[in-house]
């Protein structure tokens, strides 16, 4: 984020630097005689392997001055033409004014020969903005060892977090060393099962070192987030022993208040391009607050092109955003808060952690960790994401809620403005909200080879946030197309007709009025015949579904974006002269429980009247967490819908 | 002073209303489109400098928002460049309207930074982008720049389509007396492009126009733009120097040969014995000419690694041998150079080779230019035979091309003077085969069986180059699906794939499994469908002709057989079998036959495809085909208890 970094920087002007100078002396030193390295008996069927991840971050006094020094030295073992590929091409991060002190790398091949990079060989690169030093290792083979080290060298930020885990590759040896000047503590806390030392003076550094061993590469896996489970580290800057022992610097509380000041701040020459926008939205007719933020919402987010890449230097002031309708995230923030403020509106401003990411932790006060900016209004309890474009009030991106949040809570005193922080749940919206609905009805055509369809896909709540875009930003002819597709998912045909959506504008989902898309559909793809028997794949009208037929072990608890239900209502006309063999096969059953409650399930049964079937069919999915423990039993569940969509009806003719 | 100001006033009034007509009119033309390429204009100015000539090119686009959403969508702009071209004069601005005037917006802020592609490791290309600011409805953004480019042989063609329908597309060449500039134009079916010749004093303008222009719908498996979008190609083939001789520059063949071979006059020019050495231990003992230009290649393809460095004149220059074979990386020319000269060491006649690959829709003799090729290889001649050797691909087989450069013209650069225009070939539909043999039995949920699978040509090449950048467990995710049949409750079992021909690149896939729930049992009935892989290769897939406008680009022809064997049990018998059927047209062919062999019933399924690139005219063939098939593989197999 980059307002927390450059505020760092100002605040760091007020620490008074205890100046001294001290040598130090690198964890793992680089070899001048390498050797190839044993190979464990661990992680042999892996492409490469990570003999050693050493990272040290050093900050150094240097006169008046502070540095932060980070030093990485890896070393791979390749193992396969996989493992060349993943390992061949090295980026190594340049910081914003910050430079490359040590830069070194080599292979060393199986046969001990060792590959030095020429330094002339090392280029410089920008991807999204960010700054490497790119390089490809020479004689790379199947057997040898890629090494590298390198240390920067920049202006300090006092948070850090350093992984130690990822989805590709397995570590034998992992280590961290933290290194501050004796006046300065620094709190560390490992996450994932990461271990940590107690801080240690030694000489005049204060100390903390971290190490794992055998740290595994953690696999994809689906309904799973990564980020929260890998090994890491975080750590921050707690106290400036030189100015005061108990202290506590760099809080949750302090950010709270620093930020809020940025971003609720307006000057002068704001002032009045605000106050007439807020004319020009009308909020004042309004009387509900609700409709309120509604209201400032759908204006901005129509009228003013938000984006966090927006090239301009003053990108953020409020009234050029007005002027040139562009802003970028924090220009955006500041433009709502002030809005809000003026118009009576009682918010908060609140820092989600996002359950895909790893958490905000609420011991650790990592500012970095700081990302996504939500409002919070006590009136209503709801959120609000004011810089995705394609959600609206209550609905913010679904990751974003269901974890815990900071909240800034505004206060005055006198003409300041602060905030009061506290951590608090990001309430996800309760799942009846969610839905992925259907009702079909079917008969066959007289030549028993086609069956006709009246399909109505009804969605609401997040279930219908992923579809409103098509029809709110694509031209016409791109949201026919996605509307048919959306269609054929039902019988495959694309003989569809009387195509009808409803409900497509995104302020729709304000009072989560249902997106529904309907259509006649002739379809000639569920029928098969076997002699003169007609088979008729019923199964396929709710679409392909997710399996998990055949699962790895499982490593990660279940985490799905949102809960949700999905009610599928259809009915089928028995052609006159036919009956159907098996209807039986339509009745499926499987629950879970969390006491009374059902947690999620996968309900199918029917009813017959006369020629007319009825099938009801309710699966849940009430909460986005569950924990590895229950994971056979959502595997049952996500499964049984995959095994609905095959079933197959057999009719034969009425003797 | 103040009549001009009133002139200007009204000329003002008189452009807002021009527009808001223009823009309703554009908005019933383009219904839901939220902006339009109001022009799109390109400018070439080409001159004589330092007795050579010099490329000048001003581009211009004018966009106009129909709706506010065009505030959102249209407003990031990128200017690409690489290190032949020079920017400068970029201006960019919005007139947004205001009550009956424009209110002019200018775009303070441009950022340059390095643009990156995919397969390129490192390149110099760079792009200024900068956001349009206010694209509310009615609003024009305009951009403009110069161009100047430091190397003439390097002109690219002008596109008359862009991301937004065009309303007015334009480009001219401007040049002097004494130079001949030739041009073609491509894919323009419906004669949309209009030309103009002229004289301007001693200039000769020519001038390309078309209106209403709209980008064609992209399609994953669609060839690149180039071979379907309206497009004009110029060269300039000859100039007039100071002494007022003509002086050939880019007109043919030829003169493309001469300044290829440039890039290669110093390379490889002196022994070395590195090279040497390895040429020697890889042919020793080896009597053919080809089975040692085999050993070279195969050392190449497992040894060199792709990796591409773009830095001006590197993407030109292939690196000396030597070089890449200690880094053990290069890029295509530079594994080229190392193949070039191992063959050339090892005494066989090899030779440095340009070519373009199928993406490139143009052949030499047709576009004698340098954005006909983009690939090297090395071509090595044994007797009467050529064969084109791809060093970037670690497992084409020796002796057939790799897949993407068939059918295309290879320029081979036999010495200074000489060389060679060879049109690679295509490989047959049955030399790319998958066999496939499959035997089940029905068990009490579903089926059961083993399949054995073998996989042939380009197929083979696929799959092993898909294997080599697998581990363990990913290498049963990728078996699973490559023999995944019946439905995705497939469960695969024991499983081992073979390597039975490395050279040949044969490789067979043998796997045990179930499909739970796969077939139909009632009461004393059991009802199967026997074509398992129905759905394969888009067997079942109609292509929307009201929809597609572009070709199907295959990677190659092929064939695949698969024979199904069912068991049946032994208190069963079949009481329908479906009827066997044939269909042929001239690019596809499927048979299907159903046999009864003792208590076996034997489902053969044969497909053919002889077809690389399938273009709209001949989506009839296919969806005919799609038609038969689909109907076919409706029909189900009935057994009955005996």
């Amino acid at each position: 984020m980059k307002r927390t970094r450059s505020l760092i920087a100002i605040l760091f002007f007020s620490t008074i630097i205890n100046a001294q100078t001290f040598n130090f002396k690198q964890q793992v030193a680089w070899s001048q005689t390498p050797a190839i390295h044993a190979a464990s008996k661990q992680f042999t069927a892996s492409s490469a392997v990570g003999i050693l991840d050493d990272r040290t971050v050093e900050y150094k006094v240097e006169g008046k001055e502070i540095y932060l020094y980070n030093t990485t030295h890896r070393i791979f073992r390749i193992n396969d033409s996989k493992g060349i590929e993943m390992f061949n091409k090295i980026y190594v991060p340049v910081y914003k004014g910050g430079s490359i002190l040590v830069l070194k790398a080599r292979t060393i091949l199986a046969n001990g020969k060792v590959v030095d990079l020429p330094e002339d060989k090392i280029k410089e690169t920008e991807e999204d903005g960010r700054k490497f030093k790119i390089f490809a290792m020479e004689g790379v083979e199947k057997g040898s060892e890629i090494e590298y080290i390198y240390t920067t060298k920049r202006e300090p930020t006092f948070f850090g977090s350093e992984v130690f885990q990822n989805g590709s590759t397995p570590y034998e040896s992992v280590q961290f060393t933290l290194s501050v000047p004796k006046h300065l503590k620094f709190d560390a806390k490992g996450f994932n099962g990461f271990k940590l030392s107690s801080d240690s003076l030694i000489g005049d550094q204060r100390i903390i070192v971290g190490y794992d061993e055998n740290v595994h590469d953690i696999d994809d896996e689906k309904y799973a987030e990564r980020d929260p489970y890998l090994k890491r580290v975080e750590y921050k800057l707690s106290y400036n022993l030189s100015n005061s022992e108990d202290t506590r610097i760099y809080t949750w509380k302090e950010f709270g208040k620093r930020i809020y000041g940025v971003y609720t701040a307006i000057t002068s020459k704001e002032e009045k391009p605000v106050a007439n926008l807020l004319e020009t939205i009308n909020v004042g007719s309004l009387k509900n607050e609700e409709a309120k933020i509604e209201a400032i919402e759908n204006y901005i987010k129509s009228n003013i092109n938000i984006d966090k890449n927006l090239i301009g230097e003053d990108a953020g002031a409020l009234d050029k955003i007005i002027k040139r309708k562009s802003a970028d995230n924090e220009g955006i923030i500041r433009l709502f808060a002030n809005l809000f403020e003026k118009a009576g509106i009682n918010y908060q401003i609140v820092f989600v952690g996002r359950r895909d990411e790893a958490p905000l932790d609420e011991d650790i006060e990592n500012w970095n960790r700081v990302d996504e900016t939500a409002f919070y209004f006590p009136g209503t309890k709801k959120y609000l994401s004011p810089t995705s474009i394609e959600y609206r009030y209550p609905y913010i991106p679904a990751y974003w809620a269901g974890g815990r949040g900071l909240f800034l809570k505004g206060t005055t005193i006198g003409s300041f403005k602060s905030a009061i922080s506290s951590f608090g749940v990001v309430e996800m919206l309760p799942y009846q909200n969610h839905s992925h609905d259907m009702e079909v009805s079917v008969k066959f055509a007289k030549n028993m080879d086609t069956i006709l369809l009246n399909s109505r896909q009804i969605l609401t709540g997040y279930g219908a946030v992923g579809y409103r875009p098509i029809y709110a930003f694509l031209p016409k002819d791109k949201q026919d197309e996605a509307t048919l597709e959306i269609i054929k998912s039902v019988a495959k045909s694309t003989d569809i007709k009387n195509i009808k959506v409803e409900n497509a504008k995104l302020t729709d989902q304000s009072d989560n009025k249902p997106l529904i898309i309907s259509a006649d559909v002739k379809s000639a793809d569920l029928v098969e015949r076997a002699g003169d028997k007609i088979l008729f794949k019923i199964g396929e009208i709710i679409g392909p579904q997710e399996q998990m037929y055949q699962e790895k072990p499982r490593q990660l608890p279940v985490e799905m974006p949102y809960p949700h239900t999905l009610k599928r209502k259809i009915t089928f006309e028995i052609p006159v002269g036919y009956r159907v063999k098996n209807l039986n096969d339509l009745n499926i059953s499987i629950v879970h429980k969390d006491g009374e409650e059902t947690t999620m399930g996968f309900v199918s049964n029917y009813k017959q009247v006369a020629k007319v079937v009825t099938i009801d069919i309710y699966e849940s999915y009430t909460k986005t967490h569950f924990p590895l423990s229950e994971f056979e039993e959502f595997k049952k569940i996500i499964n049984a819908s995959a095994d609905f969509n095959k079933i197959t009806l057999v009719l034969e003719k009425e003797k | 002073m103040k009549y001009f100001l009133i002139w200007m006033i009204f000329s003002l009034v008189c452009s807002v209303n021009t527009i808001a007509q223009t823009a309703e009119e554009i908005s019933q033309k383009y219904p839901g489109e939220n902006a339009v390429m109001l022009s799109s204009t390109r400018d070439i100015r080409i001159f004589m400098k330092d007795n050579l000539p010099v490329v000048e090119t001003k581009e211009a686009k004018e966009i106009l928002a129909l709706t506010d959403k065009a505030n959102g969508i249209y407003n990031k702009y990128k200017i690409f460049y690489g290190s032949f071209e020079e920017v400068s004069d970029l201006e960019a601005y919005t007139k947004v309207p205001d009550g009956n005037r424009f209110k002019k917006i200018k775009v303070t802020d441009i950022k340059t930074q390095s643009s990156t592609s995919n397969s390129v490791f490192y390149d110099d290309a760079k792009e200024m982008v900068f956001d349009f600011p206010s694209l509310v409805k009615g609003a024009v953004a305009s951009v403009s720049h110069t161009e100047l480019l430091k190397e003439a042989h390097l002109m690219i063609p002008y596109y008359f389509v862009s991301y937004l329908p065009v309303i007015h597309s334009r480009c001219t060449v401007t040049f002097p007396e004494g130079m001949e500039v030739k041009y073609l134009i491509k894919n323009d079916e419906n004669k949309s492009v209009q030309v103009n010749e002229s004289k301007r004093g001693r200039q000769t303008v020519y001038e390309f126009t078309a209106d209403y222009q709209k980008p064609k719908d992209d399609f994953r498996d669609g060839p690149p733009r180039s071979h379907f979008e309206p497009h004009v190609i110029f060269h300039i083939a000859s100039y007039m120097n100071e002494e007022g001789k003509k002086v050939g520059f880019l007109a043919n063949v030829d003169d493309l040969y001469k300044w290829n071979y440039n890039f290669l006059k110093d390379i490889n020019t002196t022994p070395s014995p590195v090279i040497k050495h390895l040429a020697d231990s890889l042919t020793k003992g080896v009597a053919t000419e080809k089975g040692k230009a085999k050993s070279i290649y195969n050392w190449v393809q497992e040894h060199i690694k792709y990796v591409a460095f773009e830095n001006g004149l590197e993407g030109f220059v292939p690196r000396q041998a030597a070089a890449v074979c200690t880094k053990r990386y290069g890029d295509c020319k530079d594994m080229s150079s190392l193949l070039t000269a191992l063959l050339k060491d090892a005494g066989l006649k090899a030779y440095f080779t340009w070519i373009g690959t199928r993406d490139i829709p143009y052949q030499y003799n047709e576009v004698p230019l340098p954005i006909t090729d983009n690939h090297m290889i090395s071509t090595v001649q044994i007797g009467d035979e050529w064969i084109f050797l791809d060093g970037t691909d670690p497992n084409c087989i020796f002796g057939i091309p790799s897949k993407g450069i068939q059918g295309k013209q290879a320029m081979v650069s036999i010495g200074e003077q000489n060389y060679k225009l060879i049109t690679v070939p295509v490989m047959p539909a049955d030399k790319n085969i998958i066999v496939d043999s499959t035997f089940i039995t029905l068990s009490d949920k579903g089926i059961k069986g083993s399949s054995s699978v073998y996989y042939n040509g380009y197929f083979g090449i696929d799959a092993y180059n898909r294997l080599l950048y697998r581990d363990a467990v990913e290498t049963k995710d990728f078996v699973k699906a490559l023999v995944s049949k019946g439905s995705n409750k497939f469960i695969l079992d024991d499983y081992s794939v073979n390597n039975v021909s490395t050279s040949e690149k044969v490789i067979n896939f043998k796997s045990q499994f179930q499909v739970p729930d796969y077939g139909k049992k009632i009461a004393d009935e059991f009802y199967i469908n026997l074509n398992l892989d129905a759905g394969k290769f888009n067997l079942t897939s109609i292509i929307d002709t009201a929809k597609r406008k572009i070709a199907v680009d295959n990677d190659f022809r092929f064939q695949s057989k698969n024979y199904t064997i069912l068991e049946v049990p032994k208190d069963f018998e079949v009481s329908y079998l479906p009827e066997s059927y044939h269909y042929k047209n001239e690019l596809f062919s499927f048979n299907l036959n159903y046999t009864v062999q003792g208590n076996k019933i034997i489902a053969s399924q044969d497909f053919k495809s002889d077809c690389m690139m399938l273009q709209p005219k001949d989506f009839s063939k296919w969806n005919d085909t799609v038609n038969e098939v689909v109907k076919q593989y409706k029909k189900q197999l009935v057994l009955k208890k005996k």
